[in-house]
């Protein structure tokens, strides 16, 4: 089966989607935008009064007044500044307190609608998709809020109230400094947008390399030494790690560029404002003070423009990763919500199944299989032969293309070969299947599967496992798996080659574990080691999407087929 | 359309690495000395571009100081003579301040990079050094975040020695002007830059406590997201997917708890930063008003004087950031990275000797070792297999590849004591494949030769690989890594022993080598496992009889309790 022709990512929200989910998070809160709105105004407003204040005090001094008014101007400015801090303080808070919210709310429905999606539209996906966009994709907006949030909202209402304030003064000094500055800033965004994204996502790559070319080697540690391979590795984890220094030097280039043309458009608003000034007062129309603050509202500008500029870049890649997620959601909007399945009095009957991953390609074909209530059936038969998907659609994760799958009612547990122990305790591990489930039954559940071992430890069912904790033997992670189906008590239990990656060594301690989770309930178990297929009620052997064979153990070793020679092969020399 | 300011890129980092000043660690460095040595690693860099930031940043102070010269000058006087003379100063001093950052700012960053590469590369051969690595730090999940986050956290030091000068020449230069023109004024800034450094540094101090606890906890439910999703396939075969995205959001409102107390603090430093620096203009204008007024001041003088009081605060608070915040993270960050350069490792002592290469006799004489009890003699070119529980069978391959010493008895490779040889010589001589064998980036035929053995065509075919090599879209020549060929456990575990096959060691230690295989295709390798081995030695340590079956002679291990 190729991967790359059938793999087809979850969609991506356009802006009026996203839009839409942001409304839909500040619901019932459009006060508070306008309010904050507000307090921002009023902030960036009281900002203006320090270069009024100072361009008034140029302005007494030239005219000789008296020093009562320069202590006038003095407080003036204090009590502007006490405002402008008020105001701008309480605003940035409410902007950043809102943004979260929506943050919040977007990423909790997208993990949600998320791991609601049908299993088919996840596989097309590929898992990666998914786990990408609920790690990276709300860390990366997560990270720019508090960066981008206080930016914008202070940056954007300074900047244009200092241009209102400069064209209260004179509107000549709004228009020199709009008419020649704004220009160079649109072109340098523009030129920045062009030549900087390649560079950026290069980096970012290069770091993904060089952490999936370390977390390799780490993880292989024992395969790496085994063949004397702790050279190559290093060299390959050094060109790599090199690599990532070239690209953060031509990040740093780009960056260069573009604050060497910001320079530049500082450079021409100052020297066109010195040159109004000038004129104004040669005309008489304007005094050295109001050029003073002209000049002062204008140096004010240097840092909130270039704070804005900055978070640009976060911004353009938070909205890029904020449509990523509201996709999820989306998708999960369209997806077709799951078709109750029929029922039937046996545990599950299978009638004429057929099933494709990709058109033209089918993996099961014309597929009858009924268990009865409390058998277990066994399926064998070699790789490639459809087992995992026939699994797969009786367990319901998924839907057949043609024919029914009907089951008895109630929930039907699905335990595979990939094992994930979730990062948590033990307690969080299990009682995912039964919420509210008491530790005496999570204790007994751990106990029936043989890992009671596990709670020996001071922590209990408190022991962390996973990623950051106690690293779970494979096999231990596998009894795991099925003590969560015996929380789970389904009437009909699917073991996909539960035990196959334990080993031989423990197969007889997950040959019992996978016994006391069949006892008492119906069972598909796919297996290749065929001693399991041996004690099952009945073995169904599958061969290219179809049932070829079909009985006892007894009945297809005497029968001499498939399974006789397999099973020939496989009992030789095993007593 | 593009601005007039193409230049040619200068500094840009070399294909090779840049060597820098090795940093020197022993198991005394304290995460000080450390930290010392990374922002002292790269000096021929650091320093011009610490000269560099501080033209920079002169430039900036210069900037009203112009403009007030201009006032005075140009505009009170209304010489055009005297404008274009201004605006050619105020030129001159922008393309100062830019290229000097430009070029600051790309040298340093060179440098920083340099001692990264270097640091990284220090922790990663530690890492991967033959003798192993004890304890958590081997984790690879906490291995990783030291190698990647806490290195270049710890790189960022070099800043230190690049940034802070510009910034206290700045601040000099303030000072001074501020002084030359009226000694009340230079004595306000010199008394009220450190009151508000310390205030800065006060205010500042719930912030990053509080927005550290927001990173952890927003990194904590990003975390947890994802590890959830990752774990769809289990989720959605038990049913439990409401269950899971219930905890999510458990952990999305602590992440939101944790945002919006640090939006609180947020906003009380900027507010309190704002009213403190305001507070300080005002000062500055009230005396330099008072002093104009009294004559001793020119306009200009004043315009120049209410200028600098505003845009020295700019690198008032750099100042403090890159001294205070850089320096205490990049501790935190080299005490971790120490963790792992001082690291004990896993095999206490090795020896020097190097063994012949070809043929050689391994000798077990009485060995024990944790649960393992064996004797064992095994000739050139046979194939023993052993049967061992799985406690002794793991002793035992640890023994054999040199990650841990028998307690009692002799282990010998070659006549001499497998505790002699140098780990990776042994390696050469003695493979043991890991029962968990890994694949690595590459091809399936980089994967199986590792760039040296040439016949992987025989060693696919001994392991049974025809039907992955027919289903890979580019045969032997499919990229494996990422999971790009959805390989299964089987297939997995068929091509690892096509590499252990294709290298073809003087003896070769399989342990359950065909446990995630059908019977079927157990039987074929069995079958041509011996032929591929062939003049060399083989050890099997299993249970599958096909594989006992076609072994000269079976060897059962002796249990013991420790």
């Amino acid at each position: 089966m190729s991967e790359t022709e059938t793999r087809q990512a979850l969609p991506i929200a356009d802006a009026a989607q996203v839009r839409a989910e942001v409304r839909l998070a500040l619901r019932g809160g459009g006060w508070k935008v306008a309010g904050v709105a507000l307090l921002l105004t009023a902030g960036a407003a009281a900002g203006l009064i320090t270069p009024a204040a100072l361009g008034g005090l140029v302005d007494a001094v030239a005219d000789g007044e008296g020093p009562e008014r320069i202590w006038w101007l003095a407080a003036a400015i204090a009590a502007g500044a006490l405002a402008a801090a008020a105001a701008d303080g309480l605003g940035q808070v409410g902007a950043t307190r809102l943004v979260e919210r929506i943050l919040a709310s977007s990423r909790e429905r997208m993990v949600a609608k998320g791991l609601a999606l049908p299993r088919a539209a996840l596989e097309r996906a590929g898992a990666g998709d998914l786990v990408s966009r609920a790690g990276d994709d709300v860390a990366v907006v997560s990270e720019a809020a508090p960066l981008v949030v206080p930016a914008v909202t202070g940056s954007a209402f300074t900047i244009a109230l200092t241009v209102v304030g400069m064209a209260v003064l004179d509107w000549r000094f709004a228009v020199a400094a709009v008419a020649l500055v704004a220009p160079v800033h649109v072109l340098t965004l523009r030129w920045h947008r062009r030549a900087a994204p390649h560079v950026y996502a290069a980096e970012r790559a290069a770091m993904a390399e060089r952490a999936h070319h370390l977390l390799a080697s780490l993880r292989g540690i024992e395969t790496v030494h085994a063949f004397n391979l702790a050279r190559p590795h290093g060299d390959r984890i050094a060109r790599a790690s090199w690599e990532v220094a070239r690209w953060a030097i031509r990040a740093r280039t780009v960056q260069n560029g573009f604050f060497g043309r910001l320079n530049f458009a500082e450079f021409l608003g100052m020297g066109s404002i010195l040159v109004v000034g000038f004129w104004l007062v040669r005309e008489g129309e304007g005094s050295v003070g109001a050029a003073t603050t002209a000049m002062l509202f204008f140096l004010r500008l240097f840092d909130p423009i270039n704070r804005l500029m900055i978070v640009v870049d976060d911004l353009q890649s938070a909205l890029a990763s904020m449509r990523r997620i509201v996709g999820v959601i989306r998708a999960g909007d369209f997806a077709s919500p799951a078709r109750p399945r029929p029922r039937t009095d046996a545990a599950a009957e299978v009638a004429d199944v057929s099933f494709a991953y990709a058109p033209g390609h089918p993996v099961l074909d014309g597929v009858d299989l009924r268990i009865a209530a409390g058998e277990t059936v066994a399926l064998v038969g070699s790789s490639g032969a459809g087992k995992t998907t026939l699994a797969a659609l009786v367990a319901g994760v998924l839907d057949a293309d043609k024919g029914t799958v009907a089951v008895a009612g109630g929930a039907v547990a699905l335990v595979t070969q990939e094992v994930h122990v979730f990062d948590g305790t033990l307690r969080e591990n299990l009682d995912l299947a039964r919420p509210g489930a008491s530790d005496a039954e999570l204790a007994e559940a751990l106990e029936r599967v043989g890992a009671a071992s596990l709670i020996d430890g001071p922590d209990g069912l408190d022991t962390v496992v996973g990623a950051r904790g106690l690293e779970l033997s494979p096999a231990q992670a596998q009894m795991l798996a099925l003590a969560r189906v015996l929380l789970i008590d389904p009437p009909l239990a699917v073991l996909d080659e539960a035990t196959a990656e334990a080993g031989s060594a423990d197969s007889a301690a997950m040959d019992r574990a996978s016994a006391a989770v069949l006892d008492g309930r119906a069972g598909l178990l796919v297996a290749h080691r065929l001693d399991q297929a041996a004690s099952a009620d009945r073995v169904v052997v599958m061969e290219r999407g179809r049932i070829v064979e079909e009985g006892t153990h007894g009945e297809l070793v005497a029968a001499d087929g498939l399974y006789a020679r397999s099973w020939r092969l496989w009992s030789r020399g095993r007593s | 359309m593009s601005l007039p300011l193409k230049l040619p890129r200068l500094f840009q980092a070399p294909a090779e690495p840049i060597a820098v000043r090795p940093i020197r660690v022993d198991a005394g460095t304290t995460p000080r000395q450390l930290t010392v040595r990374t922002i002292l690693g790269a000096p021929r860099y650091t320093v011009p571009a610490a000269l560099l930031t501080v033209g920079h940043q002169v430039g900036e102070v210069l900037v009203p100081v112009i403009m007030g010269f201009a006032i005075d000058q140009a505009v009170a006087t209304g010489d055009p003579v005297r404008l274009a003379l201004c605006l050619g100063l105020l030129a001159l001093d922008f393309a100062m301040l830019s290229f000097c950052y430009r070029f600051g700012s790309r040298i340093g960053l060179l440098g920083m990079q340099a001692v990264q590469h270097h640091l990284r590369t220090l922790v990663a051969d530690r890492l991967l050094a033959p003798a192993g690595v004890a304890g958590r730090a081997g984790l690879p999940g906490v291995s990783l975040s030291i190698a990647a986050s806490d290195v270049s956290v710890l790189a960022r030091a070099v800043a230190i020695g690049v940034y802070p000068a510009g910034e206290f020449a700045a601040i000099l230069l303030c000072a001074t002007v501020l002084m030359v023109i009226s000694w009340q004024l230079g004595l306000i800034v010199l008394l009220g830059v450190p009151l508000l450094l310390v205030l800065m540094d006060r205010a500042g101090g719930p912030l990053r406590r509080r927005s550290r606890r927001q990173a952890a906890l927003a990194a904590e439910a990003s975390g947890k997201a994802a590890d959830l999703l990752a774990g769809y396939r289990v989720l959605s075969g038990l049913g439990a997917q409401d269950a899971a995205a219930g905890r999510y959001r458990t952990a999305s409102r602590e992440a939101l708890d944790g945002s919006l107390h640090a939006a609180g603090a947020q906003g009380l430093y900027v507010g309190s930063m704002n009213l403190a620096s305001g507070l300080f203009v005002a000062g500055i204008a009230l005396v330099a008003g008072l002093r104009a007024w009294s004559g001793d001041l020119t306009v200009g003088q004043l315009i120049t004087v209410v200028g600098l009081a505003q845009i020295i605060l700019g690198p008032l608070s750099a100042f403090a950031t890159n001294f205070g915040a850089i320096w205490a993270t990049a501790l935190a960050s080299a005490e971790r990275v120490l963790g792992v350069l001082t690291l004990p490792p896993r095999v206490a002592e090795t020896g020097g000797a190097r063994a012949e290469p070809g043929a050689g006799r391994l000798r077990l004489a009485s060995v024990r070792a944790g649960r393992l009890d064996i004797d064992l003699d095994l000739a050139p070119g046979e194939c023993v297999g052993v049967r061992a529980s799985p406690a002794a069978a793991s002793a035992l391959t640890d023994l054999l590849s040199g990650r841990a010493a028998p307690e009692s008895g002799d282990a010998a490779w070659q006549g001499r004591p497998l505790g002699e040889y140098e780990l990776e010589a042994l390696r050469a001589s003695i493979l043991v494949m890991p029962h968990h064998a890994a694949l690595f980036d590459g091809t399936i035929r980089e994967n199986v030769g590792l760039g040296t053995a040439s016949d992987t065509a025989a060693a696919l075919a001994a392991a049974d690989c025809a039907e992955i090599l027919d289903a890979a879209p580019e045969g032997v020549d499919t990229q494996v890594g990422d999971d790009g060929l959805r390989l299964s456990g089987g297939q997995r575990q068929r091509i690892a022993l096509a590499r252990a096959l294709a290298q073809h060691p003087p003896l070769l230690v399989l342990h359950e080598p065909t446990t995630a295989v059908d019977s079927v295709t157990e039987a074929r390798i069995a079958e041509r496992l011996r032929r591929a081995r062939e003049p060399h030695s083989t050890l099997l340590i299993t249970d599958a009889p096909a594989l006992l079956a076609v072994c000269d002679r079976v060897v059962e291990a002796g249990e013991r309790d420790e």
